[in-house]
């Protein structure tokens, strides 16, 4: 049975009506009213109950299909995994182990690998003195295709000079760490950041800087990840 | 300029004065966040003194973090804190009520929710620490008998609904933390403009039958408040 939902459509604002439609539904998923596996409303009755064109709808519809938030199925639009409830904030799992353990299949894609002047990065000065230059690595996680986390990751080259040939940084760092610090807090999208997890420019969404610690506590990488919407951190209380 | 005193029988040399008086309207909440004060010039007039002193004065307040100095458009007072909170205070139920219980705290609203059954309630209280909003709590509970419920600021509203639960007895919390923009409505209560980011942190609080008690949706201003953890394996 699939909810009848009234949407806030406004004509006057310069969002196509198409866009709104997308918006609204992702937000109605964003606060469950449907959840993984619901089917969204049929178009024609969503039209008619909103005084929309059903063309519109369709599109909006054919729009969330590619973007992989439903699936069309012969009895209807089905809504996909959607919410992400990340239990793992208390240990150093990885981010793939994450995704793959709250039910995605995950990719990652490296967008970008350079050496970076630390005199851009002011934020990272309590953590490398100036001199230190820096491997920046971007990358963006996806689930089911779906863009996810936006990761941005910085090694120290003096204290790590191997790390540029070696072919699997993340398992290099990964047996090395033995302790991190996260920091969690909520900013509005940068231009970057919009572009790569299909945003609006209006969003605001959850930053986590992760420093990662060896056994000596000397600082193996500093990262910051920005989360889909979509993301929220779950913690259970022991009984 | 009724912030900023100068005695001049007083032997504290008078740069002194001005910045004691800055600091102490400050803390006393009676110079807020953003307020723009006086140029140097105006100071210097009003007081007959030279334009040596308050320049001073304003130097190392900045530089000791309570004004922000920019160019052309004034001195203005930068005083709102910024708070590191440790994730656990919502991981126990304990935590959560010595964190919600001390603040100072202003009931908005206490309303009885129409047609519902089990009979539910409504609190919205606004949080302060150092004279600025906190965060902003939205309490659904349920299962309470209304009569037992006596809300008032100076106690834990986790503490009140211990007493007022019929024969529940709370036990453990389910907590999310998302991100979103202010409501104009927020953005006014917690002295933000609206669309500024901020945290969602939605707490589930059950009780030994896993039953549902009480949600408690608290908003908080992200540009003042971030969320800590330190992880060791």
């Amino acid at each position: 049975m699939s909810k009848l939902i009234t949407l806030a459509i406004d004509r006057r604002r310069n969002e196509s009506v198409m866009d709104q439609i997308r918006q609204a539904i992702k937000e109605r998923m964003l606060d469950k009213t449907f959840i993984q596996n619901d089917y969204l409303p049929d178009t024609h009755e969503l039209a008619l109950a909103n005084q929309l064109d059903e063309h519109e709808v369709i599109k909006a519809y054919q729009l969330l299909i590619k973007e992989g938030y439903i699936i069309k199925e012969a009895k209807g639009h089905k809504v996909a995994r959607f919410n992400i409830e990340e239990k793992a904030i208390n240990s150093l799992q990885s981010v793939t182990e994450m995704l793959k353990n709250e039910g995605f299949t995950p990719s990652t894609n490296v967008l970008e690998k350079a050496q970076v002047d630390l005199h851009h990065h002011p934020e990272l000065k309590e953590f490398y003195d100036s001199t230190h230059p820096l491997l920046y690595i971007k990358t963006l996680y996806c689930g089911d295709e779906r863009p996810l986390l936006y990761l941005e990751t910085y090694v120290s080259l003096k204290d790590y000079p191997q790390i540029v040939e070696s072919a699997d940084l993340k398992a290099f760092i990964h047996q090395q760490r033995i302790s991190a610090h996260r920091r969690i807090d909520v900013v509005k999208v940068t231009p970057d950041v919009a572009k790569a997890l299909h945003l609006e420019m209006a969003d605001a969404v959850m930053r986590v800087r992760n420093v990662y610690f060896g056994q000596f506590k000397q600082v193996l990488t500093v990262s910051f990840v920005h989360a889909a919407p979509n993301y929220s951190l779950l913690l259970d209380s022991q009984h | 300029m009724k912030n900023i005193i100068i005695d001049k029988r007083l032997k504290t040399p008078y740069y002194k004065q001005i910045k004691q008086s800055i600091i102490s309207a400050i803390e006393q909440g009676h110079l807020k966040d953003g307020h723009r004060l006086p140029t140097e010039r105006e100071l210097s007039q009003f007081f007959e003194v030279s334009m040596i002193i308050p320049k001073k004065a304003y130097d190392d307040l900045a530089k000791e973090g309570y004004l922000i100095r920019i160019q052309g458009k004034g001195t203005f007072v930068h005083a709102r804190p910024k708070h590191n909170l440790p994730l656990n205070v919502f991981q126990s139920l304990e935590a959560l009520e010595s964190f919600v219980a001390p603040l100072n705290r202003r009931i908005l609203l206490v309303s009885k929710i129409k047609e519902s059954t089990p009979e539910a309630f409504k609190v919205k209280a606004l949080a302060f620490a150092k004279h600025y909003p906190f965060y902003l709590l939205s309490m659904t509970m349920m299962h309470l008998e209304f009569d037992k419920l006596s809300i008032d600021a100076s106690r834990s509203l986790i503490q009140t609904m211990r007493e007022a639960t019929v024969d529940c007895n709370l036990t453990h919390t389910r907590t999310l933390i998302r991100s979103g923009t202010a409501s104009s409505e927020e953005a006014n209560l917690l002295e933000i403009t609206p669309h500024d980011p901020v945290q969602r942190v939605e707490v589930r609080i059950y009780d030994d039958c896993e039953q549902l008690i009480a949600i408690a949706d608290l908003t908080f201003p992200a540009a003042h408040v971030t969320f800590e953890v330190s992880i060791h394996e």
